[in-house]
């Protein structure tokens, strides 16, 4: 007894000086936790559907040009398995959203990893992607380059260099969701202006799949920034217009293999806020990268975030347009306020 | 005759003293897990404390009927989020309506087979939440807002409605959400 009523006392000494110590920023970006996994199992939802039974699920507050209120009714948001045919097959017809192996997952992260130093970052992803057969990388664009002279800029000196010359193919293999695995979604609106209905939109989505994408948010000067990857990719998008009690539908407008890899911000350098200002506005911002250095602008045009779209083929009608590619577009600096009107 | 001497034997079972059971044997015990909740969740339906018992200075007068079709800001919950320390705040404000559900299951499932195959490799515990087959809503509604202040009644205070959504009937879905840690702590 005599050996421990030291270490007793000492225990007790401990406990009465103790304080609760705030943990600095450094200490915080060792925090790895175990993340949680998300997997949704036969999994459909349906709302706003039959609206003669009284179901609603209005978007107010809304305006047009002349004042008057604009009331968007949903009278269908469903998201089901393949085969949905336009909201028609939902319940009876489920999807498994994310797999065991590849979940939805929430955790906290070192920042260390992700090249964000010495923070505790937030992180959401969706079903991560791999690195594709013929693609090469985690894109799903299989691109053709070509080398080309010129001047970047009038007046310049010419340079050579390697530009996306155009999209040659589509690499599923990147993706981890498989086939079965991609959810039809849709939403029908009905518009209401002033108490009348006066028509009514459709968008349907089939074969969708956001592998890929994420979330990352952290704390710095006060203030929460974050980081956003969105890639998506879907077999086709559909949008059609009817009269207000949803017949007499007018042409289809269709987007075949639509495919959207998009990030924004770039870690600490290049940060994405969402805030809203002291005057009550909301602002999106993504920061400014002027002013730092010759190898963080190498690398930020070889490595840095960027957004490609890719439309297999728009047809209006029926009748094909072709294809639309956007490419290597870098967002350098964006800022939008909104104004109450 | 058979039953009287069963009847015995369960008489006499009783006196015998309880023997622990060791680890192993424990191991091999499988219980009835799960739970079968069933809800109805009613938020600021005819307002809240604030309509009743909230302050009177800068010109707010606090007091009001909230019946279940008035949009008045100070019936409904508010939720107020501030992302940048001097700056505004993102809300959701008047959250008030009835919500309803019958069937939501919590248990815990060992998956080692199925999903295509990604089953055997998982071998796993997982946490099962099984979504009720239907939810009634009853004149839920919120709005998505931004507001220089967090409270209605700070000084100066400006908001600026986005939009308030309504939510009326029965939303149908099916399916289970499954739970379970990732990665390595």
């Amino acid at each position: 007894m005599t050996k421990w009523l030291p270490l007793l006392v000492l225990g007790c000494c401990i406990s009465a000086q103790a304080d609760l110590v705030p943990v600095d920023d450094a200490a915080l970006g060792e925090v790895q936790g175990a993340g949680l996994g998300v997997v949704f199992e036969n999994f459909a939802f349906e709302a706003g559907e039959s609206v003669s039974a009284g179901n609603r699920l209005d978007i107010s507050g809304i305006t047009n040009s002349s004042g008057q209120p604009v009331v968007l009714g949903v009278s269908q948001f469903y998201i089901a398995g393949s085969g949905s045919n336009q909201g028609a097959n939902v319940i009876g017809n489920p999807v498994n959203l994310g797999r065991l192996a590849y979940p939805f997952n929430l955790e906290l992260v070192n920042g260390d990893v992700l090249g964000i130093s010495d923070k505790a970052i937030f992180e959401f992803t969706a079903p991560s992607r791999l690195i594709g057969q013929s693609s090469g990388n985690d894109s799903m664009l299989v691109l053709a380059t070509e080398n080309r002279t010129e001047r970047r800029f009038p007046g310049l000196p010419v340079a050579t260099g390697s530009r996306v010359d155009r999209v040659t193919g589509i690499d599923t293999s990147v993706l981890t969701s498989r086939e079965g695995e991609r959810p039809d979604m849709g939403v029908r609106f009905d518009v209401n202006v002033s108490g009348t209905t006066t028509q009514s939109l459709q968008s349907h989505i089939t074969g969708l799949a956001v592998d890929g994408s994420y979330v990352r948010l952290w704390g710095d000067n006060n203030e929460m920034i974050g980081n956003l990857g969105i890639k998506a990719v879907a077999d086709s998008l559909t949008f059609f217009a009817c009269n207000e009690d949803g017949n007499n539908c007018g042409d289809n407008v269709v987007f075949t293999d639509f495919i959207i890899e998009s990030e924004l911000g770039s870690g600490e350098d290049q940060p994405v806020t969402f805030e809203v200002d002291a005057s009550g506005n909301f602002t999106v911002e993504v920061g400014s990268i002027a002013g730092k250095s010759n190898s963080f602008y190498q690398n930020y045009y070889n490595n840095g975030p960027r957004t490609d779209v890719y439309i297999g083929d728009v047809t209006v009608a029926g009748q094909s347009f072709g294809s639309t590619t956007i490419s290597n577009l870098q967002i350098q600096y964006l800022k939008a306020t909104s104004r109450d009107l | 005759m058979k039953a009287l001497i069963l009847s015995c034997a369960l008489l006499i079972l009783p006196a015998l003293a309880l023997e622990p059971l060791d680890s192993q044997a424990l191991a091999e015990v499988t219980g009835q897990g799960g739970v079968y909740l069933s809800g109805d969740l009613t938020i600021n339906d005819t307002g809240g404390p604030l309509n009743r018992d909230g302050p009177s200075q800068n010109g707010y007068s606090w007091q009001t009927a909230c019946g279940v079709n008035t949009t008045d800001k100070r019936c409904g919950g508010r939720i107020a989020v501030n992302t940048d320390q001097s700056g505004g705040w993102l809300v959701l404000d008047n959250i008030r309506g009835r919500f309803a559900f019958e069937g939501l299951t919590l248990t815990t499932r060992r998956i080692d087979s199925g999903f295509d195959g990604d089953g055997a490799n998982f071998n796993r515990d997982v946490m099962e939440i099984g979504l009720p087959d239907q939810l009634d809503y009853n004149d839920v509604s919120f709005t998505i807002a931004n507001s220089n202040a967090p409270r209605p009644t700070d000084a100066g205070f400006q908001q600026t409605d986005i939009m308030t959504l309504n939510i009326n009937g029965t939303v149908n879905q099916q399916g289970n959400v499954l739970l379970f840690p990732t990665g390595a702590p």
